[in-house]
């Protein structure tokens, strides 16, 4: 059984290795199934006629005629230990070559060859270290944090902001309410609850505008009220406290009031601290929800605000047609930082809560 | 009476204060804008003063709509495998990560954690994984020398793609269905399993006739969000297929024949597309009408399946009761 | 805690109490969405004209940008345009403006400038057709107007890969107009049927092509066979005419290829893109744009960029090497700067745009940044080099061909298109292809045109 969890454990975390993987490549190569760097190279054959430029040239190929009947086979380089070309003619003969760097940081052997088609190619010998940076770089995260036109750390602290005070208030106000309909009766009660349960069940993307509209109406654009309170009234969240709460046995809430304790008290010091988990998992839920709502973000926020958060600061890497894969993956690593740490931390309070009290009476 | 209204007022105001202006009022709203048309020309600074009353015609419109029944049906496909599946393994990971097992924290965490990722990752993570002839299951399968699964990819294939988005969204929701049966887990005190295996009983024994009848509530939760979820599930759908592959009906079926759906088209990815793309708002307000209309009975079914008050639970409440009275008893 | 609290607390003092935002006299405010290299070259000219402005007509004037997430970018701009909170320009996708223009949110230039088709010919004529949209009048008639300026063109070609090419002896494909001309045998769907079966190499799972199977990535084939999406009738309304038997020709062709398993499969769903298949060396030609030249580039494909494949609509265009008759077409992508009815300062804005597409600006622009000029009167000016890649771009786009200049483009691809671009992948006979073609119309006269054709 321990062996499924492990073999689990690595099919559900392989998303974050490939995330991880895919921000510290080199800007080109996030795509590639290439994990591996490759100390050995080899490119072409590439043709070569003489008489005539070469055709359709790579990037790093520098070769070129230099008169009527001479090449200059070269190549650009400079990372590499050593780079040997092979020159093969039309009859097959094959020739090697190991040119040294020029002191132009290239590789470049000149050669007198008669008339004819030739074909070449490129061997290019990295060391370990030269291999690793040409596959994988920091400057992705680099370029994420420490760009100018982007402050970063602000737009973290913003999406901190917005997304603990998300969380802390609807906590509380469904804490509050969730009792409510766990533990008492009143008039309309099933009604009321029933009515809550039905703004559940139309889509959330049929608000929008509505709500857009009445933030705008009451001037909280740019403001952390317009960007938290819609929010908070959660009604998932009501419905997942009460079902923690209705297993709270009623013969303590009749003895509380049999020793003259107050409804407040009754709350605070008896329900609250026996559904400390799930307002743990709740305030995580928030959280998260709100940590990552990139929607209602950009409507609420102008983009002079100084309230922009992660999730629309960090969709700026995504262009029309390109997605800068790389720097897109490392924006997510960011994003995903603090969310792990919260839970972490949330753990203490999601399972020591209870049984750390020892149930053994 | 009196006094619990009284008393009830405080506990309920500030939730439905916010409710009712934040939600209320849009939902009436969506119900209002389900009334209205717009055509093409609509001045968009002026769209919703300018939509014209029309009466019940978008839902005669939605009636014979063959896309939106098709989503339903392909919606009951999904939800059909992906509530049990979701509902099963975050059970069983809660079971078993309970107790104290070596590096139990970890799993937990690493379990939780996809629920967390950024839909794209991991569609593009499962897409490396379920493409044809790269993908990671096609080069398994190559590589033990067997016969492809699928020709084309299990996205490709019209009746399974489905149940392929459905494991890839199991696999990442399962964590915080893991979560939440972990806390009601917590609340079942050690003493009755203790009793259960002083009288004998199997691991398979403890869970069944303890534990699962134990976490009814958080099944309850999990069932009824399941369906909710699924009858409004599109980002799933938009990363992963955008509603493909696309399956033309036989004529001979009534009422779809000759048409062309899509085979993961599901009724929260239709209305997205009616909302978001084709910008009918007021037919996209009578789909979320009609959703509503489908879900609220589902929901108060579910409420009756899952009531229970066994034996058991008096049970567990009596010991509860002994362990928190002392603890009441310090905190007055 | 307490600490929170206070924090919190401090964030309420000094939040703002919003409210709509209105631009100083002398101020234009745009939205763009531009990436972070663009934008910084964007802020440059806004700089540049503020003090050619002040120089030229001794005015102060301010150019406010705001710069936009590309993702939902036309959410924002709708729903401040529901709120009344929009800019003064905004940058949006040459698709999306027709959305807009229907809204009635864009102000046709023609009112600024009653010159303005003038001015629009100094442009390419594709992008100068981004621009240029017809609208049905509250009287029936059809009127042309120009709602907007191209600030950014982009289309595409064959990406192919030469290793592939060489290891299989094949020729390299025509990458101008000029090799075009000359080539032998003629690059047609022919030719380009046996290349990329000459490609596809099962042993090593190589494939010779990979589609994609939305109409952006097929309309340049519909060019090449000369069939007209959309036309305007005597009645002043909007018909389809994709199921005619140029659009079956263009789509059967594509078809061939997917139907003999020479293509690799990519438009289907879940499978490997056409993008990162090439990167990872598996796909020996794929039809994509300029916006991934440094990608692959950096990944150290050995690739070339050729011409898409001759149809048999050959046409006569104007190159600067003379007049040639071309039968190669791409679709045309790119944004154009449109400004919003709601502007109290619309000559202002026109001339902010004049500018920024005025011949040097523009030629810096697209120096700085390796992209393609959309005015012609730059073109002389642009470096190409430094990237022959990207002059084969260029000389792609001069036979370009706009989008179908109907709104709801989304809704083109996503509901109508893409399923039967699908069913004719799947159909395998001609036969099929013309019944996916006609539902496609009938779907497009459903969900589009009759919304379209109704009386204002």
């Amino acid at each position: 059984m321990f062996l499924c969890l492990v073999l689990g454990t690595i099919f559900v975390l392989f998303p974050f290795f490939w995330m991880t993987a895919t921000s510290l490549k080199v800007e080109g190569k996030g795509m590639t199934f290439e994990f591996i760097p490759k100390r050995v190279e080899v490119l072409g054959p590439f043709k070569l006629q003489v008489g005539t430029a070469p055709e359709g040239k790579m990037k790093n190929d520098l070769t070129e005629l230099t008169s009527d009947s001479s090449f200059a086979i070269g190549w650009s380089a400079p990372e590499a230990d050593g780079i040997t070309f092979e020159i093969t003619d039309q009859d097959g003969n094959k020739k090697i070559e190991s040119p040294s760097l020029n002191k132009d940081k290239n590789w470049i052997v000149a050669n007198s060859l008669p008339s004819g088609n030739y074909s070449y190619q490129v061997t290019i010998n990295r060391s370990w270290s030269a291999a690793w940076h040409s596959l994988y770089t920091l400057e992705n995260f680099r370029k994420i944090a420490l760009n100018p036109n982007y402050p970063f750390l602000k737009f973290l602290r913003n999406s901190f902001m917005v997304a603990f005070s998300t969380a802390f208030l609807t906590v509380i106000l469904c804490a509050l309410a969730a009792y409510v309909f766990a533990k008492k009766e009143f008039p309309g009660k099933q009604v009321l609850f029933w009515t809550f349960m039905s703004a559940m069940m139309i889509p959330g993307m049929m608000f929008m505008v509505p709500q857009f509209a009445l933030v705008t109406r009451f001037g909280w654009i740019n403001t952390i009220f317009g960007l938290v309170v819609p929010h908070l009234a959660n009604v998932f969240g009501i419905f997942m406290l009460r079902q923690m709460m209705i297993g709270i046995p009623d013969s303590l809430f009749e003895a509380a009031r049999m020793d003259g304790a107050s409804e407040a008290t009754i709350f605070y010091r008896i329900v609250v601290p026996l559904v400390m988990p799930s307002l743990a998992i709740l305030f995580l839920l928030t959280f998260v929800g709100q940590w990552n709502n990139f929607l209602w973000q950009l409507l609420v926020n102008t983009p002079e605000s100084d309230l922009i958060t992660l999730p629309v600061g960090l969709a700026m890497f995504r262009g029309q047609y390109e997605t800068q894969w790389e720097q897109m993956m490392a924006a997510s690593c960011f994003s995903v930082m603090p969310i792990v740490i919260l839970f972490l931390f949330t753990q203490r309070y999601l399972i020591e809560g209870l049984t750390a009290g020892g149930v053994k009476e | 009476m009196n006094r619990s209204l009284k008393t009830v007022i405080p506990f309920l105001l500030p939730f439905t204060a916010v409710f009712a202006v934040f939600l209320l009022y849009p939902a009436v709203y969506s119900v209002y804008l389900s009334f209205l048309k717009a055509t093409i020309y609509t001045d968009l600074s002026r769209i919703f003063s300018d939509m014209k009353w029309c009466g019940l015609e978008n839902y005669q419109k939605l009636l014979y709509d063959t896309n939106f029944y098709w989503s339903l049906i392909m919606t009951l496909y999904y939800a059909v495998l992906v509530i049990p599946m979701n509902i099963a393994l975050s059970l069983v990971l809660a079971s078993i990560l309970s107790n104290e097992l070596p590096g139990a924290k970890f799993f937990r965490a690493a379990f939780y954690l996809p629920n967390v990722l950024d839909l794209f990752v991991i569609a593009v993570v499962w897409t490396a994984i379920y493409a044809p002839n790269y993908g990671v299951i096609d080069q398994l399968t190559a590589a033990l020398g067997l016969e492809k699964i699928f020709e084309n990819g299990i996205l490709a294939d019209p009746w399974w793609a489905m149940p392929g988005i459905a494991v890839s969204v199991v696999l990442k929701g399962s964590g915080f269905g893991m979560i939440l049966y972990l806390a009601a887990i917590q609340n079942i005190p050690r003493d009755i399993y203790e009793a259960a295996d002083i009288d004998g009983a199997s691991a398979w024994q403890k869970f069944t006739k303890i534990t699962v009848p134990l976490v009814k509530p958080i099944t309850l939760l999990l069932v009824v969000t399941g369906i909710l979820g699924s009858l409004m599930a599109f980002s799933e759908i938009y990363a992963m297929t955008g509603g493909r592959p696309y399956e033309t009906l036989p004529d001979s079926i009534p009422f779809f024949g000759g048409t062309t759906q899509g085979t993961t088209n599901l009724s929260g990815y239709y209305l997205f597309s009616k909302f978001y793309v084709a910008q009918e708002y007021g037919y996209a307000a009578a789909i979320s009408v009609a959703l509503l209309i489908i879900s609220l009975p589902l929901s108060i079914l579910s409420f009756f399946a899952f009531q229970s008050e066994g034996p058991s639970l008096r049970k567990l409440s009596s010991i509860l009761l002994k362990k928190l009275r002392s603890r009441t008893a310090k905190a007055i | 805690m307490r600490n929170f609290i206070l924090f919190f607390l401090i964030a309420i003092l000094f939040s703002s109490c919003g409210g709509a935002r209105t631009s100083a006299d002398n101020e234009i405010v745009i939205w763009e969405t531009y990436a972070t290299e663009e934008h910084d070259e964007f802020v440059k000219i806004a700089e540049d004209f503020e003090k050619w402005y002040k120089a030229e007509k001794g005015k102060e004037v301010h150019v406010r940008i705001e710069r936009l997430p590309f993702a939902d970018h036309i959410q924002k701009i709708k729903f401040a345009a529901i709120t009344g909170t929009e800019p003064d320009i905004v940058r949006v996708d040459a698709g999306e403006l027709i959305d807009l223009v229907y809204g009635q949110s864009i102000l046709d230039l023609n009112k600024v400038d009653p010159e303005i088709e003038t001015y629009l010919k100094t442009f390419t004529p594709p992008a100068r057709e981004t621009v240029r949209i017809p609208l049905r009048q509250a009287d029936g008639s059809v009127k042309t107007g120009v709602y907007g300026i191209p600030d950014q063109i982009t289309g595409v070609a064959v990406y192919y890969n030469r290793k592939f090419f060489r290891d299989k002896n094949v020729p390299f494909p025509p990458a101008s107009l000029k090799e075009l001309e000359a080539t032998s045998p003629k690059w047609d769907y022919d030719r380009f049927y046996k290349t990329a079966k000459a490609l596809t190499d099962s042993s090593q799972n190589i494939y010779g092509i990979a589609l994609n199977s939305s109409l952006w990535f097929t309309l340049p084939f519909f060019n090449a066979f000369g069939t007209d999406f959309v036309n305007v009738d005597a009645d002043g309304k909007f018909r389809c005419t994709l199921d005619s038997d140029s659009g079956v020709a263009a789509l059967t062709a594509i078809s061939r290829l997917v139907w003999d398993k020479i293509e690799a499969g990519a438009w289907l769903p879940g499978a490997l893109g056409a993008d990162r298949g090439f990167v990872n060396q598996k796909y020996a030609m794929i039809i994509s744009g300029p916006w991934n030249l440094k990608q692959f580039e950096n990944a150290g494909v050995d690739f070339g960029v050729a011409l898409i494949p001759e149809g048999p609509n050959v046409r006569e265009i104007e190159t600067p090497n003379g007049k040639v008759k071309v039968g190669t077409s791409t679709n045309v992508g790119g944004t154009d700067m449109a400004i919003l009815k709601t502007t109290k300062k619309p000559e202002l804005c026109y001339e902010f745009l004049k500018y920024l597409t005025s011949p040097k600006v523009h030629a810096r622009w697209c120096n700085a940044l390796g992209q393609i000029p959309v005015q012609t009167l730059a073109e002389p000016l642009v470096n190409f080099k430094d990237n022959p890649a990207l002059a084969v771009f260029m000389e792609q786009i001069r036979t370009a061909i706009p989008r179908p200049k109907i709104p709801r483009y989304g809704v083109l691809e996503g509901q109508i298109m893409v399923p039967q671009i699908d069913r004719a992948f799947r159909a395998g006979n001609e036969e099929g292809v013309r019944k996916a073609l006609q539902e496609a119309v009938r779907e497009i006269d459903r969900l589009i045109l009759d919304d379209v054709n109704i009386s204002r």
